[in-house]
């Protein structure tokens, strides 16, 4: 089986001269196809940079990122992504369904009434019936960002990227957006890339956890969670593989605090 | 209090008509101005019944609106190209930002007597004119607006692959408009100044022209008419524009009304 | 850095190439009525002493109306923000006025005030007052009821508040307002002096089309351009100056 993502020696920074600042340095990574793989680190660290440079949204300053084979210069057609500004993201002249429309423009075999009925089908299994004709300035936040989720997942992409999409919902909403999500990336057949700092949202999610180091950053861990499907709110997290491999994230995590401290 | 603060919000334009006509007419009667300055409000309605009966002003108003509104859109539509043009390229965009900074000061009046000798006296003046003092509020309001536009609505749009000018287009320009039509409805009222002055210095008809005539003849009664209407077709004006943006951008009105 | 020097550079190819379009037709055209710039720029020069005394008039009569305008138009906005059911109440005569061209009230002060320098200084305070008078009233409305509140837990008296918490936030919308007030009082004084000749940049412009010396004119006009320049340049600054704050402030929402 090829990976679906790799990332190669990437390197990014911002700014030239005496304002260089390197963000990521020498990060390698890889992503398998059906696999479903989050990403931890510390706030700041860099992790929406890496993430629009895995899109082709921002190009590498070193090392490359291959999508199915292919080097990545503009973003691919098979790879989307919801972005962590997802308010703005969303085009507040357009409706619900018209931004998840826009999400399809890409779609190919399908003809305008097919893209209509599989959008509506989308937007009812994140539970937006009847909010369709909406204009996404008008539903709350977290309603937004199940737009802003069923968009991505609308534009049948194989590989999707999500950067922090649950950060800003309550707790209850979250988990159960946590468990849509994990049901539509099964239904949809999706590749999926999570961005969380929430490190049990991190390990109930995935089939294997990315840590990231501070700034510049790269992977400095992986852990492969071998958890039974379909995942449980309850069950899950008290399986003792969960608990194994959240204890081992937070160590790190907590290692890698103390060193910045004391350097 | 509160509930006469209500009262006038409902009823605020016949209670300031009222006021208005009320202070008018008692200036008018105490007589601190000279009565053949400070014509009674009847007087001045009488006079705009006149004009209005004989046709002369129908036909000046029509002359002069007309101007205005085909002035307005032509420095529109060359505003927003001009935007779209500085987008193209750094230098471009420099470029036409020195020269709007030359032109943009530049009161129209001052362009007429000049503009005469180079353009005549016809429609070309009064287009020469128009344009190059109108043009500018929609320019720049276009070139920030389209600065500003979020970049994550722009990488939405890369990413569900659109090319550069799609993104313009579909994106940008979209999110730009709203803060255009501000520059158009600044612009509609220059417009309308514009008109007024070169018919006023170098004019042989139009409202401007009528006004200048009637002054000179010491009609001020009509003279108050006249500016009644030139307040109007302002009015008018600015009407039509919101019309077009309520078409166009409505989707930013409704979300700009949304209560917090 | 360097690279904004070089489009700064590259740029300036733009009005200098609209300037050697107009040499070109200028050219084809060879009447004195169509001077090319290379004319203009020969009559700036000689002329220079006469149009910076006659533009220095016109200017010193804007500055009068504005002035006057500022010292009593902004009270007035605040005033009737704080009045609200007067401000509500006059609210469709400033509608109404904003939309007036204040060109055309020139010939009817005429009426009134005759052609003198109080005739123009009444219009150039009229043409200032209309966006001094709106904006000063929406900005009185628009303060945060939470620095109303600040300003009680403080036991500030009604005039403390006033000069400490309504005319500092307050002070970029009246800045607005008094940056249109500015063009519009440089517009009506030049347009006035044009309407009811006697002298000033206006005038200078009028005798230039009367002498058909449209070369001397143009110079009159890339005076008065400069001198907007000048202004606006001068305005950015204080406005970088004083309200810092508030431009900083508006990334933070
Ligand atoms: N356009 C830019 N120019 C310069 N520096 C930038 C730019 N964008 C981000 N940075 C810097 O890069 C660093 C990483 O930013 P990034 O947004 O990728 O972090 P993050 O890990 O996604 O943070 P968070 O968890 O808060 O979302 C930050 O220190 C930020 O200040
Ligand atoms: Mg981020």
């Amino acid at each position: 089986m090829t990976s679906i993502l790799t990332a190669d020696a990437v390197g990014k920074a911002y700014g030239t001269g005496s304002n260089r600042l390197p963000i990521i340095k020498g990060l390698t990574l890889s992503v398998e196809p059906g696999e479903f793989v989050s990403l931890v680190g510390p706030s700041g660290c860099g992790k929406t940079t890496l993430l629009m440079c895995l899109a082709g949204l921002l190009a590498p300053s070193e090392g490359e990122v291959r999508f199915k084979g292919q080097r990545v210069t503009d973003p691919p057609i098979g790879l989307s992504v919801v972005f962590q500004d997802y308010s703005r993201s969303l085009l507040p002249w357009k409706t619900n369904l018209d931004n998840i429309l826009f999400g399809m423009r890409r779609v190919t075999g399908m003809d305008k009434a097919a893209k209509r009925d599989r959008a509506m089908e989308i937007l009812s299994a994140v539970g937006l019936t009847g909010f369709d004709g909406h204009y996404p300035w008008q539903v709350s936040g977290g309603m937004q960002q199940r737009v802003a989720i069923a968009r991505g997942i609308a534009a049948q992409s194989e590989l999707l990227l999500l950067d922090e999409p649950l950060a800003a919902v309550d707790a209850q909403t979250r988990a159960d957006m946590q468990d849509l999500l994990l049901d539509l990336a099964a239904r949809f057949n999706q590749t999926c890339l999570l961005v969380t700092h929430d490190v049990e949202e991190a390990v109930y999610m995935a089939d294997r956890v990315l840590v990231l180091g501070p700034r510049p950053t790269h992977v400095v861990r992986e852990i492969e969670v071998d958890l039974p499907k379909p995942r449980d709110q309850l069950a899950t997290r008290e399986h003792p593989a969960f608990l194994h491999a959240r204890h081992e994230v937070l160590a790190l995590i907590r290692s890698m605090r103390q060193r910045t401290v004391a350097a | 209090m509160n509930a006469a603060l209500q009262f006038a919000e409902r009823f605020r334009v016949p209670l300031c008509l009222l006021l208005v006509f009320g202070i008018w007419q008692a200036v008018h009667l105490a007589g601190v101005v000279p009565e053949k300055f400070f014509p009674s409000m009847p007087e001045i309605v009488g006079a705009f019944w006149r004009m209005l009966s004989d046709g002369t002003v129908i036909t000046a108003w029509v002359t002069t609106f007309l101007r205005a509104l085909i002035g307005l859109i032509a420095a529109a539509s060359l505003g927003i190209a001009l935007a779209i043009l500085s987008d193209l390229s750094p230098v471009l965009s420099r470029g036409i930002r020195y020269v709007s900074d030359i032109l943009q000061p530049i009161p129209p009046a001052a362009f007429v007597p000049m503009a005469v000798f180079m353009l005549g006296l016809g429609t070309k003046l009064y287009a020469f004119v128009i344009i190059l003092v109108t043009v500018w509020p929609p320019y720049l309001n276009g070139v920030t607006a389209l600065q500003a536009v979020s970049p994550v609505q722009v990488n939405t749009g890369r990413m569900f692959g659109l090319s550069r000018s799609q993104i313009l287009w579909q994106v940008r320009l979209p999110a730009a408009l709203p803060e255009i039509f501000t520059g158009i409805r600044y612009a509609a009222t220059i417009s309308l100044i514009a008109v007024i002055v070169s018919e006023m210095l170098a004019g042989r008809d139009g409202i401007g022209f009528m006004i200048y005539k009637k002054v000179y003849a010491m009609r001020s009664s009509d003279v108050f008419a006249l500016m009644f209407l030139v307040a109007c077709s302002g009015v008018l004006l600015n009407g039509l524009v919101a019309l077009l943006r309520r078409a166009l951008t409505g989707w930013h009105m409704r979300m700009m009304e949304r209560p917090e | 850095m360097t690279r904004d020097r070089r489009i700064a550079l590259w740029g300036l190819s733009v009005p200098l190439g609209l300037l050697v379009l107009w040499q070109v037709l200028a050219l084809t055209q060879s009447t004195p009525l169509f001077p090319g710039p290379v004319k203009v720029g020969v009559a700036i020069w000689s002329n220079a002493p006469v149009i910076l005394s006659e533009l220095g008039i016109t200017l010193l009569r804007a500055a009068a109306g504005f002035a006057l305008a500022c010292v009593t138009m902004i009270p007035l906005g605040i005033f009737l923000g704080r009045v609200r059911i007067l401000g509500v109440i006059l609210s469709p005569l400033m509608d109404m006025l904003a939309t007036l061209p204040p060109p055309a009230i020139i010939p009817l002060v005429m009426l009134f005030a005759g052609t003198g320098d109080w005739a123009k200084i009444v219009i150039i305070t009229y043409a200032a007052a209309v966006p001094l008078v709106m904006n000063s009233y929406e900005a009185s409305l628009s303060i945060h009821p939470m620095l109303s509140r600040v300003a009680r837990s403080l036991n500030l008296s009604r005039i403390e508040t006033m000069r400490l918490i309504d005319w500092p936030s307050s002070l970029p919308m009246i800045v607005t307002g008094a940056r249109l007030a500015i063009a519009s009082s440089l517009l009506v004084s030049v347009t006035s002096e044009m309407l009811l000749s006697t002298n000033g940049i206006g005038t200078y412009l009028q005798r230039s089309q009367e002498t058909f010396r449209v070369d001397a004119g143009l110079a009159g006009i890339a005076f008065i351009s400069l001198a907007g320049l000048i202004v606006n340049a001068g305005m950015a600054r204080l406005e970088r100056r004083w309200l810092f704050w508030h431009y900083r402030d508006k990334t933070g929402d």
